[in-house]
């Protein structure tokens, strides 16, 4: 089942997108082949928003785009949220059983493990990464209908739901030379994934206020790295959409550890969907 | 790594045009497998076609040749049953010596008188148990004594004549053969009267 739906079902991009950062909105419309910033609300954090405070952004998106006309409801749209509300967990298993009954239940044994929640307040998906390792994301069901709620309130059509890390994976680990970790930046939220061979293995997600915190945090993240999973890295890349700090620290931090940046195509779009 | 289709949307919209164009690759890479399959399914039934006919055209040839065979074997078993009967026969006349010529001549030379001579001596080889002579004598006595002599061999006077002041006769004298033909009961066919003769000679 999961094969024909990988291989046949492909959902339609949507024609319009919101980004739901750290207390703002960012809209982009999909205008000349690519999405295109239209307009941003400050102050409206995702899980605060009512139809009232919503209503801005909503008329925004009430407003044809290059991909469509007509009723916003008519209108195709797509939210991507930040990782703040997200859950990552890669799991290693001897062996994954092809059958997806039978997997879903030995990952959600894996995960009841390390979870101290309970799994049924989440939207639990997960995804094989390779033979041994499947990516486990959590994302609160409360919220998702709450934003399901206010888009429908709003009447506006909304066909997708997406993470900007996932995107972000997605869209870093598909580049010809992709880093051996990337740290993908959202105003004070930091969210650090390790790659080997294109297969992410660890994510770690952390908030800092200050350079010389979060200069820390990475370094110990990447020691943590080099002595869970033997992996030394050698390249990094930044994707940062609002970014407070001087970006300048973490990068001389990094090249003291002889760790060198690696210049991404298209960064300023990574975590929005491919 | 696979592309993370991950859309927690309830809404989800479908993109059926991918999902066509995916269609009908799995459609046109099945049809070309299909008609692969059918190919060589059709190519395989026409080599085996192929292959029975030959087979049922070698079993034809091969009957012929074992008709033939058969044919020429018994054709070669004829002639060397002929060819025995031959050498049987050729044998059993160097044996017997049925022939033999001198034997003869010995026995007429012995046999004649003073004063009388043999005017001819004809032999038949086809029936080698008569002897045709003539004989000549210069008076009756010797004539008669030349009878006598030949007495042993049933002389068949022929005729009797005189002619420049002797006295000449023509004698048939019969020989007696010394033992059974071999293939006897296989007369050859192109002088059965000797043959029959010959058979009526055997004591």
């Amino acid at each position: 089942m999961v094969i024909i739906e990988n291989f046949f079902i492909h959902y339609k991009r949507p024609a319009q997108l919101v980004f739901a950062g750290e207390n703002y909105l960012d809209i982009y419309k999909y205008v000349n082949n690519s999405f295109q910033k239209t307009r941003s609300f400050d102050d409206a954090p995702i899980i605060d928003l009512t139809t009232e405070s919503f209503g801005a952004a909503a008329r925004e998106l009430s407003i044809a785009g290059g991909g469509g006309g007509g009723a916003a409801n008519a209108i195709d749209t797509g939210i991507i949220l930040n990782s703040a509300y997200y859950i990552f967990n890669i799991l290693d298993f001897e062996k994954i059983p092809f059958r997806e009954g039978l997997r879903k239940e030995i990952v959600e044994w894996r995960l009841r493990k390390v979870f101290p929640e309970n799994i049924e307040d989440y939207d639990h998906r997960f995804y094989k990464l390779d033979k041994n390792k499947i990516l486990s994301i959590l994302f609160k069901k409360s919220l998702k209908e709450k934003i399901e709620n206010l888009f429908n309130q709003s009447r506006i059509n909304l066909t997708y739901m997406g993470n900007s890390t996932v995107n972000s994976i997605d869209n870093v680990l598909r580049q010809k030379s992709s880093p051996d970790f990337f740290i993908e930046i959202d105003r004070s939220l930091f969210i650090v994934v390790f790659q080997k061979n294109s297969v992410p293995f660890y994510i770690r997600k952390f908030r800092g206020e200050h350079e010389d915190e979060v200069v820390s945090e990475v370094v110990k993240t990447i020691n943590y790295v080099k002595n869970s999973y033997a992996q030394t890295p050698r390249t990094y890349s930044i994707i940062a959409n609002r970014c407070q700090l001087n970006l300048d620290v973490i990068k001389q931090e990094l090249l003291g550890q002889e760790i060198r940046a690696l210049d991404l195509k298209n960064k300023e779009k990574l975590f929005l969907p491919g | 790594m696979r592309r993370i289709n991950y859309n927690t949307a309830d809404n989800k919209k479908i993109d059926y045009l991918k999902f066509t164009f995916y269609s009908s690759i799995v459609v046109a890479i099945s049809l070309i497998f299909l008609t692969m399959g059918i190919g060589n399914l059709w190519s395989i039934d026409q080599k085996e076609r192929r292959q029975k006919e030959q087979a049922i055209q070698d079993r034809q040839e091969l009957e012929k040749l074992t008709q033939e065979n058969t044919r020429r074997e018994e054709d070669v078993a004829k002639r060397k049953k002929d060819w025995k009967a031959q050498v049987d026969f050729a044998n059993w006349l160097i044996t017997e010596k049925q022939f033999s010529v001198v034997e003869k001549l010995e026995l007429l030379e012995k046999n004649l008188p003073e004063g009388a001579f043999f005017t001819q001596v004809n032999l038949d080889m086809a029936n080698p148990s008569l002897l045709r002579i003539g004989v000549a004598a210069d008076s009756l006595p010797r004539l008669i004594e030349t009878y006598h002599n030949f007495s042993a061999y049933q002389p068949e006077i022929q005729d009797e004549k005189e002619d420049e002041g002797l006295l000449k006769a023509g004698l048939v004298l019969h020989f007696k053969t010394k033992s059974q033909k071999p293939g006897a009961a296989e007369k050859p066919k192109q002088k059965p009267k000797e043959e029959k003769i010959e058979e009526d000679e055997y004591y």
